[in-house]
């Protein structure tokens, strides 16, 4: 669960970072989302592949 | 003559000026080179981000690297990408370890000092602290991110990006 929140911030952090560093202003919340979600579910998915059964 | 050469023949001496001022500005304190360059949301951000990862990072126990003769290439990499968090680096390896040390060469062979040797032993030691590995993710995500906005600082001043 710790695990989950520090790859939670850590992806949040990084979003918002890309989002403003790549996307003119109107669309920097699309992008955003985007990013978190590949982010939030690539750390989901590396935590579960890592420790299957925890 | 390469796209290379005919990209750098088409940058003025002022663009060149203002791109190397933005980025040494931007390398000095994240976000300035921004600001600098008149995009100061950009740039408050930048500096929220950057400030965030770092602070997380100490709070967090996590490591700065220091080039290291067992994988010598990756970890004078992974120091160089550190400097670029700028003058915040050397004063937080110094917090952290109790001097500014960057390389654990000549450290079997005794040609270290000895405040060089016990500052790399409080390095190690923050390795067996509960969140060490988490700090470190978080310190070398804001290196990272200072690096990339020292780069968008460059563009920008040389016109390349709005």
């Amino acid at each position: 669960m710790r695990h989950l929140a520090h790859m939670l911030v850590l992806a949040a952090i990084l979003s918002v970072f890309f989002a403003f560093l790549f996307a003119e202003s109107g669309r920097r919340l699309r992008l955003g989302l985007k990013l978190f979600a590949g982010l939030a579910g690539g750390a989901l998915l590396l935590g579960y592949l890592m420790y299957p059964f925890s | 003559m390469t796209p290379s050469e005919t990209r750098a023949r088409r940058l003025t001496a002022e663009q060149v000026r203002r791109g190397l001022l933005a980025g040494f500005v931007a390398w000095l304190i994240p976000g300035a080179g921004h600001l600098l360059l008149r995009r100061p949301r950009r740039a408050a951000v930048f500096f929220g981000l950057v400030t965030l990862a770092a602070t997380l990072g100490v709070v967090f126990d996590g490591n700065l690297a220091v080039a290291d003769p067992r994988a010598p290439v990756l970890t004078r990499l992974q120091v160089a990408a550190d400097l670029a968090l700028g003058p915040a680096e050397p004063v937080i390896r110094t917090a952290l370890y109790g001097a500014p040390v960057y390389s654990r060469f000549g450290l079997e062979s005794g040609r270290l000092s000895r405040e060089a040797r016990a500052a790399l032993e409080r390095r190690e030691r923050r390795f067996f602290r509960r969140w060490n590995h988490y700090g470190t993710a978080y310190l070398l995500a804001a290196c990272l991110m200072n690096l990339l906005v020292i780069l968008d600082a460059w563009d920008i001043g040389i016109g390349r990006k709005d």
